[in-house]
């Protein structure tokens, strides 16, 4: 089978951290064309790789064939791209999230389903060795069951997109909250299904808002409550912390260690349950090569166990979707006097 | 409706100003560095404009149309003088009718003078310190005052309440058990609101005429680095029991050792020494250049700022007792005067403020706080 021939539409802030690395990277895939209606943007990409891939500004313009597109666009646009794209039997890796609305999410996955294309969702710190360890303990139980938890993200500031899209309500569809957020409730889908309720507060007050928590509740079995915090005005230590019955599991996203367990207040290396491994950033895989492997493996149909699911995603702008509905206002007044 | 342009809008003073003159009869403009930075006023109906204070045309861009500019925008060393010159220049060019500055009280060095309990003490600060450019920075207003431009320049101690940098470093240094009370906490504790901070700002709009002169703007109460410490500690579970006191003349034994550290990080630092050392085994050889690079980021990361105690067998956050040293307290009689400034809130209260904002952004106090921490 030839190389798969994968197309680049929008070279923004992520295709160029992120997925023109690992497409350049890659041996099973031929980075064949960039769709970005910036051309300055498109060849200063080029530039900075050494490289010289095709460009043109409009998907009408690709009359070349391509297999798949990673498509790096604004949320709000990936509907119509997606659409296109499947029209033509080209298989769609979007960027989180799949959209803004649930409505545009479903019609994009029937879209797929009905012209029988690859259609995946750029979740990718499930990539992460450490997340799937976690997810083996979630499954499995050697601590128990789940009590609690929270994920959580801050940042002052950082991450810049050249478009500047997250500026504006209707491009992004929300703030902080779709932005960052969306990759712990995809590991908490993961981790423990959905939901059975939730509340949401955050300090939008009708803009965008910065900061946010959403708290849920889970039902089964013996039931147990978490939150998702995030911030855009305050540092975190970023990941997820998960209290079981016999000890907490906390999960640094970018911080070694990255697993560490805590047993009565004393926290330690997770590295003496079974098949623990070397959990640290320096051998951490590069989580954007693992998911295009993963995309260009559901392409080819190979018969492996797959990391991602188009259910969650879908499911991720659902949840998503109800929460903004739900708002309520974060107690943050503190310029009112 | 007056309009007003703010640089620096998306900053620690700069999100609750923008708040608070959202609520007002302004026309506001938020002009930020970075869209990056964007995030803490993107809730606000304002326009935001990106301007960069180096480039006279993004700075023209901004401010046009605008009566008022209040310069909040930070920078590093000659940036800032470069940013405010530039400031002045289009201010001028557009008729601005007042300049609105923030100065810093690290004009008056870090062991100020008595006489700088009033704006007309000496200005010690260190050449090419921050200090010192901040008093460069207020002598440009000055001139710029001087010579046709109405300005200002409001000079805050620390600024705390939410997102109050002096209170989590406190906390920070408390829960690590480097924080030391010196005189057992009897020295004054200079700090403003950023509310106190806002409202001295609107008050500036609106002064009949300005002298270009510095101003200090404090909360203006009698607040203790004993009172900070007590209201830290009881964040953390604890008490004043469990911090250790230090007396002034065993901090200064002590603080004579950091000279080593300073010497150390200096060189380590120094360019040429850089330059030179590139020539020699040290750097040639690839496990000595490790070890170097490890003592180089071990400084870079601040280190040097914690001194060994004796008498607490334990380090000690160098730069939080420096600043218990100051001792001075500034006065706010000129503020009164001028700007008929009366503190909204006190010191005890803006901490208050930070408490609420440390539970709502931290999970402190909550149900999940103990996973966290």
């Amino acid at each position: 089978m030839h190389k798969l021939r994968i197309g680049l539409i929008g070279a923004g802030m992520i295709a160029e951290s992120a997925h023109v690395p690992s497409l350049l990277r890659s041996d099973h895939v031929e980075f064949s064309i960039i769709v970005e209606s910036s051309l300055e943007r498109a060849r200063s990409l080029n530039n900075k790789f050494g490289v010289n891939i095709p460009i043109v500004t409009s998907l009408d313009d690709v009359t070349t064939e391509i297999d798949a597109v990673i498509l790096c666009t604004p949320n709000d646009s990936h509907k119509e791209i997606c659409l296109r794209c499947f029209e033509r039997g080209i298989h769609v890796f979007v960027e989180k999230p799949l959209a803004n609305t649930y409505q545009d999410a479903r019609a994009i996955l029937e879209a797929a389903l009905s012209s029988n294309c690859v259609l995946m969702v750029g979740y990718c710190t499930r990539f992460w060795p450490s997340v799937q360890y976690v997810k083996e303990i979630v499954n499995t139980c050697p601590l128990g069951k789940v009590k609690r938890f929270v994920f959580q993200y801050g940042a002052a500031g950082g991450w810049a997109p050249y478009s500047n899209y997250m500026l504006s309500k209707k491009k992004s569809g929300g703030g902080a909250f779709i932005i960052n957020a969306s990759h712990y409730l995809d590991r908490m889908l993961w981790y423990f299904g959905i939901p059975d309720e939730f509340s949401f507060w955050d300090d939008a007050k009708g803009g965008l808002e910065a900061n946010a928590i959403a708290e849920f509740k889970y039902a089964k079995d013996e039931s147990f409550k978490g939150i998702i915090r995030v911030s855009k005005t305050v540092n975190l230590d970023s990941g997820c912390f998960i209290e079981f019955e016999k000890g907490i599991v906390i999960l640094r996203d970018w911080k070694d260690p990255l697993l560490t367990i805590k047993f009565s207040g004393i926290e330690r290396k997770l590295n003496f349950l079974a098949k623990s491994g070397d959990f640290s950033l320096r051998t951490r895989p590069d989580m954007y090569s693992c998911q295009l492997r993963e995309f260009t493996s559901r392409i080819k149909g190979e018969n492996i166990q797959y990391l991602s699911s188009i259910e969650d995603a879908v499911y991720n702008v659902k949840i998503t979707e109800e929460l903004y509905k739900k708002r309520s206002d974060l107690d943050c007044d503190w310029y009112k006097i | 409706m007056a309009k007003i342009c703010v640089f620096g809008a998306s900053g620690f003073v700069g999100r609750a100003l923008i708040e608070r003159l959202n609520r007002s009869n302004y026309e506001v403009i938020s002009a930020i560095h970075s869209p990056g930075n964007a995030w803490s006023i993107l809730r606000f109906e304002t326009p935001i404009v990106i301007a960069d204070l180096l480039n006279k045309a993004s700075i023209g861009n901004a401010l046009r149309g605008c009566d008022y500019v209040v310069n909040l925008s930070l920078g590093r060393s000659e940036e800032m003088l470069k940013q405010l010159k530039n400031l002045i220049e289009v201010c001028k060019e557009n008729q601005i009718k007042r300049l609105i500055h923030i100065s810093s009280i690290t004009v008056y060095g870090d062991f100020p003078h008595p006489d700088s309990k009033y704006e007309t003490g000496p200005c010690k600060a260190k050449r090419k310190s921050y200090g010192w450019y901040k008093m460069k920075q207020d002598d440009l207003i000055k001139e710029a005052n001087d010579t046709g431009l109405s300005s200002i320049s409001l000079c805050p101690p620390h600024i705390t309440g939410a997102y109050g940098r002096i209170f989590h470093q406190v906390i920070d240094s408390i829960k690590e058990g480097s924080f030391v009370l010196l005189e057992d906490g009897a020295l004054p504790c200079n700090i403003v609101d950023v509310n106190n901070i806002c409202h001295a700002i609107e008050l500036s709009i609106i002064l009949e005429q300005s002298d270009g002169c510095r101003v200090f703007i404090t909360n203006g109460d009698d607040y203790t680095w004993r009172d900070l410490a007590e209201q830290a500690a009881k964040v953390l579970g604890k008490s004043l029991k469990d911090i250790p006191v230090v007396s002034k003349e065993e901090f200064l034994k002590i603080s004579d050792r950091v000279s080593l550290a300073s010497l150390v990080k200096k060189a380590l630092m120094n360019e040429d020494l850089k330059k030179e050392l590139a020539n020699t085994i040290l750097v040639k050889n690839r496990v000595l250049n490790k070890i170097s690079k490890k003592i180089y980021a071990r400084f870079k990361r601040g280190r040097s700022n914690y001194l060994w105690s004796p008498a607490s067998s334990k380090s000690i956050n160098y730069s939080l007792c420096k600043q218990q040293l100051r001792g001075v307290r500034h006065e706010i009689i000129r503020a009164r005067d001028i700007l008929n400034y009366t503190p909204l809130i006190n010191s005890k209260q803006s901490f208050a403020i930070f408490e609420n904002y440390y539970t709502t952004l931290f999970g402190y106090n909550t149900e999940y706080w103990d996973l966290v921490v």
